[in-house]
């Protein structure tokens, strides 16, 4: 735990709650695309641990689960056969391959395969070089992702869209459906929510958007940069937390698009006097969020405008704060959160579902900030947002742990 | 009569099996005081302490040595002596687990410079969380017996025993515990992992100390579930005796070792214990009819498949179906001595996966399926309900609670058995 605003290293003995570069690219980038079978190329431990690693997340696991004599002799032609018979069995609309530690170690040419097996079946078969090992987390997993499908994408045919954007980065599905239902609102068509109910068809179709737009710049920026650079389409990094920031949002997204940002804002008015009300409950508590990087940032002036204050923020990889006078650290473990926590005592814990049992360990009302079953971006979502964070201080149950049973 | 289906397929689909290190934190764990510390990237270890989050539904302290590309050229070893130096100076645990991964495995780190903690070796292509569990209880004792002055341990034989839990729920443990207090028995449990369900405000607290795990070579006799005899056999060496049974699920396996508790210890099973019995049976008896006749399909680690097994038939259901995702001899043999005892006919597959038992009971539809969460594929498409057991169940609440184990465990299952059924039941 060190207070630095960017990313540091892990030590070694840290309590992480970093995930490796598998990670990012399987569960956080890739796992959300429909209609894909997600090979892990692995002994069973990498593809069974990332399996649903989301609470919200369904799919299938499937993996080469390689054995010793597998990683003695190599496992390229069980790749290959797995390929086959997933893509026979299946019918998927490609096949994304992820090499783990002990495939990358072992030098399983997975590039060839990939491209073999493409050639056999005429199945887009894309190849992921994202062993753990590789890089300091799971950001260059994003990483690794964003350019393996990247090269996916061809701009040969590319015919733009008028008023048409991509909506880029880590959001859960119900936060990019209130998303897409907002931009259309305004009169802007969403061709692709990446990662989030993406397919393969609407990757392909990115290509023909005006504008892209990025939630999480930690995740897949990348990915906005590269199609800048290749084909010209600009990318604005835009925050839909919190009634201001959606409103601010959309305004500037309308500097590039043909976009009735007034109306709508003018519509949802009724929200923000519903919140507004909440704010007596809510008035000077103090809040402590603990995210990857970016998502803390997010939370920041929602709460504010729930009257909230966020007494403490500290996140996995680094971020960069200008105007923050709180406490911030990185990389914290475990074991120092539970310390930070004890030291701040906060009236709120805002994580994920990592953090989720020390806060109730603790006996601190817990909010989970990736919303899973709940969205909380754009206007409809800051309403979902602050009936939430009511909700838990209207529980009762959290004020029984202090009892005093004395006659 | 079975039938065997073991395809060596080079595809696996939803296969229900961990890797080595889940057993081996789950064990640690189960330490007061312990603390696992996987050497590799840090994927792994926050893997298996996110999975077991979400199953215990309490904070899971698992360490990492974090290596990456630039580190292990650097060479892993230093890497993994720093790694226990930081942990020792954050939380002065009293014993470190380091456990290895493929990729230390894979590149042929040289753990051997390790000296004051225990290593298990852990690559995850070669074993399951089956064998990660057993192995770290044996690599403890060995370790622990090794470095301690035994002379400060080595008494007569007490009238106590050594239980090894293998992968199982802090509510099998309770079980266990419960029964063995009824019949005045005095028991260590390698390990107590009943310390993955604490109340709110306690931190991590284990039975099971160190001095604890020493003290079990004084017992007189270690008792082993099924095919993790390893630590027993190691024990024997103290002249420990050893007890390998089936797990205690159902009543007659519960029966079975309670009886051979009772013949080691000279300890009678007492009235209380009986009545425990006969409280589970009025139980039984009641959602017999529930059952009866009800086909059943069972998946999961090759003994507790086959005690579940044993379990089913005692209710009078029909075993159709049961699955491991390992190679297994003993899986096979046991089940065919299973079937011919009980002259039923059962498919059974082994290195095997879900997706091949949900082809199969497409054909072969069945009443109620038994397993862990991951079965909630096939019972959802199928609309079969799902007793969920064992490890791991992300989905619902409280499960890491209830027991499979002890005659609890069989009233438990029956009773949520039938009330997965009643709605069909009662029309
Ligand atoms: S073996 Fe490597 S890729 Fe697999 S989980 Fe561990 S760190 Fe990640």
């Amino acid at each position: 735990m060190e207070s630095l605003e960017r990313c540091i290293e892990t030590r070694a003995g840290d309590f992480t709650e970093r995930g490796c570069s598998f990670l990012g690219c399987r569960v956080v980038v890739c796992g959300q695309i429909n209609n894909v079978v997600h090979l892990v190329h692995s002994p069973i431990g990498c593809a069974y641990y990332s399996w649903d690693y989301r609470m919200d997340a369904r799919g299938y696991c499937f993996t080469t689960d390689m054995d010793e004599m597998d990683i003695v002799f190599g496992g390229e032609e069980k790749l290959l056969k797995a390929i086959l018979k997933a893509i026979d069995e299946f019918n998927p609309d490609a096949v994304f391959v992820y090499e783990t530690c002990s495939t990358g170690i072992i030098g399983d040419d997975i590039q060839a395969i990939a491209k073999k097996a493409y050639e056999l079946t005429n199945v887009p078969v894309i190849a992921f070089q994202c062993a753990g090992f590789r890089g300091r987390s799971q950001n260059f997993g994003h990483k690794i992702a964003c350019t393996s499908i990247f090269r996916f994408i061809n701009n040969e045919n590319r015919k733009p869209i008028p008023n048409s954007v991509n909506l880029i980065g880590d959001f859960n599905k119900k936060d990019s459906k209130i998303l897409e239902k907002l931009l259309n609102e305004v009169g802007i068509r969403v061709l692709c929510t990446f990662t989030a109910n993406a397919t393969i068809e609407k990757i392909r179709n990115m290509v023909n958007a005006e504008l892209n737009l990025v939630m999480c710049s930690k995740s897949s920026a990348f990915l906005a940069e590269l199609m800048e650079e290749s084909f010209g389409i600009p990318y604005l990094e835009v925050n839909f937390f919190g009634f201001e920031n959606c409103c601010n949002s959309l305004y500037r997204i309308s500097e590039y698009l043909d976009a009735n940002v007034e109306r709508v804002v003018e519509d949802a008015s009724w929200i923000k006097m519903v919140t507004d009300k909440y704010r007596e409950k809510l008035e000077g508590k103090r809040v402590f969020i603990c995210h990857g990087a970016q998502r803390a940032v997010y939370w920041i002036k929602p709460f504010e405008e729930l009257g909230m204050k966020v007494a403490g923020i500290a996140t996995h990889f680094g971020i960069e704060l200008s105007d923050f006078d709180g406490l911030v650290v990185d990389n914290i473990s475990s074991d120092e959160l539970e310390e930070l926590i004890a030291k701040l005592s906060p009236d709120l814990i805002v994580s994920d579902d990592k953090v989720r049992h020390i806060a109730h360990k603790m006996a601190v009302p817990f909010f989970n900030g990736r919303g899973q079953n709940t969205g909380y971006a754009g206007f409809e979502g800051f309403l979902n947002f602050a009936k939430d964070v009511v909700g838990i201080f209207d529980q009762k149950i959290w004020r029984l742990t202090r009892y005093d049973f004395s006659l | 009569m079975i039938s065997v289906y073991s395809e060596n397929s080079p595809l696996k689909v939803n296969p229900p099996k961990m890797c080595q290190i889940a057993g081996v934190a789950l064990a640690t764990l189960g330490i007061d005081r312990a603390i696992p510390l996987i050497h590799g990237s840090q994927g792994c270890a926050n893997f298996v302490k996110h999975l077991m989050s979400r199953h215990f539904k309490e904070p899971i302290e698992v360490a990492t040595t974090a290596l990456n590309e630039k580190l292990i050229a650097a060479g892993g070893e230093k890497r993994l002596l720093e790694a226990i130096e930081n942990v020792r100076n954050r939380i002065n645990p009293d014993l470190i687990v380091v456990a290895t991964t493929c990729l230390t495995e894979t590149i042929g780190d040289n753990v051997g410079v390790v000296r004051d903690c225990i290593v298990v070796r852990t690559p995850s292509y070669a074993g399951t969380h089956v064998n990660g569990f057993e192995n770290t209880v044996l690599e403890v004792l060995k370790f622990l017996i090794k470095n301690s002055n035994l002379r400060d341990y080595e008494f007569e034989k007490e009238e106590k025993i050594n239980v090894v839990t293998g992968f199982v729920n802090p509510g099998d443990v309770r079980e266990l515990k419960r029964l063995l207090s009824h019949m005045n028995t005095e028991y260590i449990m390698l390990t107590d992992i009943t310390s993955l369900d604490m109340p709110i405000m306690k931190k991590r607290k284990s039975e099971t100390t160190i001095t604890r795990v020493l003290e079990s070579i004084n017992a007189k006799a270690t008792f082993t579930f099924g095919e993790g005899i390893s630590s027993g056999k190691f024990l024997e060496s103290f002249g420990v005796m050893h007890r390998n049974l089936k797990f205690p699920i159902g009543i007659e396996n519960t029966d079975k070792f309670l009886l051979e508790v009772s013949r080691i210890t000279g300890n009678e099973i007492s009235d209380r214990v009986v009545e425990s019995r006969m409280y589970a049976l009025d139980g039984l008896i009641d959602v017999s009819h529930v059952l009866r006749r009800k086909k059943v399909a069972i998946f999961g680690d090759v003994e507790k498949v086959i005690a579940l097994t044993d379990f089913a038939l005692e209710m009078g259901m029909k075993v159709k179906a049961v699955l491991t995702a390992v190679k297994s001899v003993r899986f096979v043999e046991e089940m065919k001595y299973i079937a011919e005892k009980n002259k039923v006919k059962i498919a059974v597959f082994e290195n095997s996966d879900l997706y091949t038992l949900h082809k199969f009971l497409k054909d072969n539809p069945v009443d109620v399926l038994i397993g862990d969460y991951r079965g909630r594929y096939i019972a959802e498409k199928e609309k079969i309900p799902l007793l969920r057991v064992g490890f791991p169940i992300c989905d619902r609440f409280g499960y890491h609670r209830k027991p499979m184990i002890g005659y609890s465990g069989v009233l438990r299952m029956a009773e949520e058995i039938a009330n997965l059924l009643a709605g069909k039941h009662f029309g």
